[in-house]
């Protein structure tokens, strides 16, 4: 076959796809999604991703309401520096990861849907080293990347099914809506504050955390000697007892998955000096 | 190789050193075939059967169009091989002695990154579709009548190199397009020293020496479209367009009768005419866990007086890739690597190997969340026949096979 039949075929190829292309049916990019890549493609529709972060802006929204805002523009960099490093090996890549520090004495940090985390600068001020903070961000992202608080109050998009939960009210303006999306921002909030998560929720954001600190390449004790030292201070008992599992059980359950898991003999970084700098 | 080296090499050896010939007329890195090692991850399991699906940077080789649907917005990947070759030429010393090649080379042959920049997806990638390295020391003891001893040093490197950038963007939700626009660069370096002791005392030496090398652009256009759900056909054209080529040669013989040292020097910058290339590719996606691909490639037939004319090929390639679970995929895949070469008349002298193959293809792929590695073998195999010794009629079996072991790693970010 002589070139100019191949080209003339290849054309003719081309213009046939291209006019059958407007009558066609099919969506490639849901078809070719392999299995292994579930785990990294958002498994929630858009209108759920939105509804996440829209609610957990509104949940944001109230913990400004409690605390301002620590005036430190260089101590904020660094700390979402830290903490989008480590949401970068999540499997939340539709998120955008956004860290706050909070001006208050308390010791404590917070993870609110779509992204948003707060950390105390009473809780940096207990950190020996850089690992230790990653370590909580680590903790707090494992919580948004397991859609704890989403589960935990079924936050749906609007297409999501009519019988879930919430559903439906971020999509409308109605007053009841709106009455309704506020309840479940406080039931969010008092999760935070009040009641906490359940207990297995705690002990999987520890696991992944300290998952997400290995991959990232920290020490993976550090959330562990983080959490081991602040059980002894008693501002931290008060505040965080309240919503987590006690100290003990938390420290037990990291030794013996880093024990398990053979992560021992990982040798993370610390980034002491690093850290100090920042909080000086 | 070519018409021209077969007539000065072919005439001056007889028949006492027959494989003076064999730079010619044979071949292990292969412009008798067009498929030799197969390329990318994925791709490299499933016989290289993957126009249809090219949604990571493999595709960059395979169809640039369906980078588009590539399932993370960066990826880059890259392969190594190990690749063996094995070819035996039954009776191909002076009739008696069958004649081993064999060829070890580990190279990195494909290295693909793709990125979205703006409405579309750009890429670059370098891949060595084909690599051979021979390194043969063969020393017998009589064999063929009047012969004592027979010494034969063989050396040949020969890669065939393409790098170059692409771009793919979708034309709507079910059509995209793309191209490939590599440098291509195949180079080639052989020597070969023959030493044959006669049995009266007297010995005649060839010493022959080749370099190739030849410059060119391969520019590759694709499309992909799905036409119905789970469906995606892709198609594909290619020419390689050389630019500049050269070929120099030296021959050196002393003749065991005479002993006389004749030298022979030859340079040309003649270009080998290459084929269109045609791809369509048919890929059935049913389930997150299953895909099936259909490869068939054409390639047209050239007329060229000076390295020789080459048929028409049509290879085909199926492949199958299913996941056990969700971090562990197994591909299979089976696929035709015909010779381009017309068959072996017997009524003629200083014609080209011609070697059907038929190949097979495995591999297991580990992922982790953001990352993959896979360990995958090639097999391929073959029998045909081939002319070694210049200006003679006979015609010699040939048996062939190739294994290529490959570890082949992908990131996104």
């Amino acid at each position: 076959m002589k070139i100019r039949q191949h080209v003339a075929l290849f054309g003719l190829a081309c213009m046939t796809a291209l006019g059958a292309a407007h009558f066609a049916r099919a969506n490639p990019e849901s078809f070719r999604v392999r299995v292994s890549q579930e785990t990294v493609v958002y498994d929630v529709s858009k209108e759920d991703i939105e509804a996440e972060i829209t609610f957990g802006r509104g949940v944001a929204a109230r913990i400004f309401g409690r605390f301002s805002r620590y005036d430190d523009e260089a101590l904020t960099r660094y700390v979402n520096l830290v903490g989008r490093n480590l949401a970068a090996h999540a499997n939340r890549p539709e998120l955008s990861f956004r860290f706050v520090v909070l001006a208050t004495d308390t010791i404590n940090a917070y993870a609110c849907p779509g992204g948003y985390i707060f950390i105390t600068r009473g809780a940096l001020e207990q950190m020996s080293d850089e690992a230790e903070l990653a370590g909580v961000l680590a903790h707090e992202i494992a919580h948004i990347t397991q859609k704890h608080i989403v589960k935990a109050l079924n936050i749906h998009g609007e297409k999501a099914d009519a019988a879930a939960g919430i559903s439906h009210i971020l999509g409308s303006i109605a007053d009841p809506t709106r009455v309704a999306f506020s309840q479940a921002v406080d039931k969010a909030v008092d999760i935070l504050f009040n009641h906490g998560l359940d207990k297995a929720d705690e002990f999987e954001a520890d696991r992944v955390g300290t998952e997400l600190l290995v991959l990232t390449g920290y020490d993976p004790h550090a959330l562990n000697r983080y959490l081991a030292k602040i059980s002894k201070k008693s501002k931290a008992r008060e505040t965080i007892s309240e919503t987590h599992p006690p100290f003990p059980e938390r420290v037990k359950a990291l030794d013996r998955l880093i024990s398990q898991a053979g992560l021992d003999n990982i040798k993370g970084t610390r980034f002491k000096e690093r850290f100090d700098e920042h909080m000086d | 190789m070519n018409t021209w080296t077969n007539k000065h090499s072919g005439s001056v050896c007889g028949f006492v050193i027959a494989l003076a010939f064999c730079g010619a007329g044979t071949a292990l890195a292969d412009e008798y075939h067009y498929t030799n090692i197969l390329i990318g991850e994925r791709a490299a399991g499933m016989g290289g059967a993957y126009t249809a699906v090219s949604d990571d940077p493999s595709g960059l080789f395979y169809n640039p169009a369906g980078i588009v649907y590539a399932p993370s917005s960066n990826i880059s990947a890259s392969v190594n091989a190990y690749n063996l070759q094995d070819k035996n030429y039954k009776q191909g010393l002076s009739g008696l002695s069958d004649w081993k090649r064999k060829s070890t080379t580990f190279v990195p042959n494909f290295f693909g990154i793709i990125q979205p920049v703006g409405q579309g997806v750009i890429g670059f990638s370098y891949a060595v579709p084909d690599s051979v390295t021979e390194d043969q020391d063969l020393d017998l003891t009589n064999p063929a009548s009047g012969i004592s001893r027979y010494i034969i040093n063989f050396n040949n490197d020969d890669r065939t190199y393409k790098i170059g950038p692409s771009y793919a963007r979708a034309v709507n939700d079910r059509l995209s397009v793309g191209a490939t626009l590599y440098f291509h660069y195949w180079a080639r370096q052989w020597i070969s020293n023959q030493l044959a002791i006669l049995d009266n005392g007297s010995y005649q030496h060839n010493n022959t020496y080749f370099k190739t090398s030849e410059y060119g652009v391969e520019p590759m256009l694709g499309m992909m479209w799905s036409p119905v759900d789970k469906l995606a056909l892709g198609l594909t054209a290619s020419k390689t367009l050389l630019y500049s080529s050269s070929l120099a040669s030296q021959l050196i013989v002393r003749d065991a009768t005479t002993k006389e040292i004749a030298v022979t020097k030859n340079n040309s910058s003649m270009k080998r005419i290459q084929p269109l290339r045609i791809t369509a590719g048919a890929a059935y996606f049913p389930t997150s866990k299953l895909l099936l691909s259909m490869d068939v490639s054409h390639f047209s037939a050239t007329q060229d007086a000076t390295f020789g004319n080459r048929i028409a090929v049509t290879n085909v390639a199926l492949g199958v890739e299913y996941y056990l679970k969700p971090t562990l995929a197994l591909r299979g895949g089976i696929y035709t690597d015909n010779a381009n070469t017309p068959k072996l008349l017997n009524s003629l002298s200083n014609q080209r190997e011609h070697i059907d193959l038929l190949g097979l293809s495995a591999s297991v792929t580990r992922f982790t969340r953001n990352s993959s590695l896979t360990l995958g073998l090639n097999y391929a195999s073959g029998d045909g026949r081939a002319q070694l010794v210049g200006g003679s009629n006979d015609i010699q079996n040939v048996t062939t096979q190739s294994l290529t072991v490959f570890m082949a790693t992908s990131y996104n970010y």
